[in-house]
C-alpha cells in the first residue's frame, strides 16, 4: 500500500514519467502477484485521488486487464477492499473511471488484446531460421507434423 | 463473440467496483446485486439518495449482516463489520438500543 502511494506521489510530482508509472502498475497488478497484495498496492495508488488512472488509458487498461484476470472467487473476495478504496475517490472522478464502461470502451480493449495474440502464420515464418540456428530436426518433419 | 462476453464481464466488474452512479446501469445477477447493495450501504456516498445507507435502522442492519454473511467469505465479513462500526456509528446505535426501536 505504501509502495502504491509512493508511486502515485512520484508520478504526480513529475518525478516519474507516465511510462514508469504504467510499468510499476503492471508489475504490481499482474497475475503473478498475490491478488490481495495487488489490491493493497492499488489502494495506495488510488486512495483519495484517481486522477492519474482516469486520465490515462494505458493505466486504466492495465487495471482493467488485472480485474479480468482474477478468478470469480478472488474477485468477490477483493471486491469490498476495492470498493472501499474507490469510495475515497470523489463522485465525478468515479464517473470518469467508469466512462469507458458506460461507452462500451471495454470492447475496444478486447479488440486490442486479440491483436496481441500469437499470429500463427507469422510465427511459422520464423521456424525455418530457428531450425537452421538450432540444427534441429529437418523442416519437412515438422510441417508433416502440423 | 468471445469479445462481447469479455467486455460484458469487464463492465460487470467495473460496475461492482465503482458503483452504480459511476458506470450507469449494468445488468447484474441476483448474487451480485445483493453484494452490490451491501457494499453500497457501507461504502456508497451518503448524498441522501432514496436508497440510503444503513443509517441507524435496526432492520436494515440485520438484513445487511445477513447479506454479507451469505455472499462473502468470513475474512472479508470481519473487515466490513469493523468498517461499519467505525464509519456509520453503528457502535453508538448498539449502545442505545431503545433509540432505534
Amino acid at each position: 500500500m505504501l509502495s502504491g502511494r509512493c508511486a502515485r506521489i512520484l508520478t504526480e510530482h513529475g518525478e516519474w514519467r507516465a511510462e514508469r508509472a504504467a510499468q510499476q502498475l503492471s508489475l504490481h497488478c499482474s497475475s503473478g502477484v498475490a491478488p490481495l497484495a495487488a489490491a493493497q498496492w492499488l489502494e495506495g495508488f488510488l486512495q483519495g485521488g484517481g486522477t492519474l488512472l482516469a486520465h490515462s488509458d494505458t493505466l486504466w487498461n492495465i487495471v482493467n486487464g488485472w480485474l479480468l484476470s482474477l478468478g470469480p472467487d478472488t474477485f468477490t473476495e477483493l471486491l469490498p477492499l476495492l470498493r472501499r478504496t474507490v469510495s475515497t475517490v470523489t463522485a465525478p472522478k468515479r464517473r470518469e473511471l467508469g466512462e469507458p464502461v458506460a461507452h462500451g470502451g471495454c470492447a475496444a480493449l478486447g479488440a486490442a488484446q486479440t491483436e496481441t495474440a500469437v499470429d500463427l502464420a507469422r510465427a511459422r515464418r520464423v521456424l525455418p531460421i530457428l531450425h537452421t540456428l538450432l540444427a534441429a530436426r529437418p523442416l519437412e518433419e515438422v510441417s508433416h507434423g502440423e | 463473440m468471445a469479445n462481447d462476453e469479455r467486455s460484458a464481464e469487464a463492465a460487470q466488474r467495473w460496475r461492482l467496483v465503482l458503483g452504480q452512479d459511476a458506470t450507469g446501469p449494468v445488468p447484474l445477477n441476483v448474487e451480485d446485486t445483493a453484494i452490490d447493495g451491501a457494499l453500497d450501504a457501507l461504502y456508497g456516498t451518503p448524498d441522501g439518495s432514496p436508497k440510503g445507507g444503513l443509517g441507524a435502522s435496526a432492520p436494515r442492519v440485520a438484513r445487511w449482516l445477513g447479506d454479507i454473511r451469505e455472499y462473502l467469505p468470513s475474512s472479508v465479513v470481519q473487515v466490513m463489520q469493523k468498517d461499519a462500526l467505525e464509519r456509520l456509528g453503528l457502535w453508538e446505535m448498539l449502545c442505545e438500543p431503545y433509540r432505534a426501536a
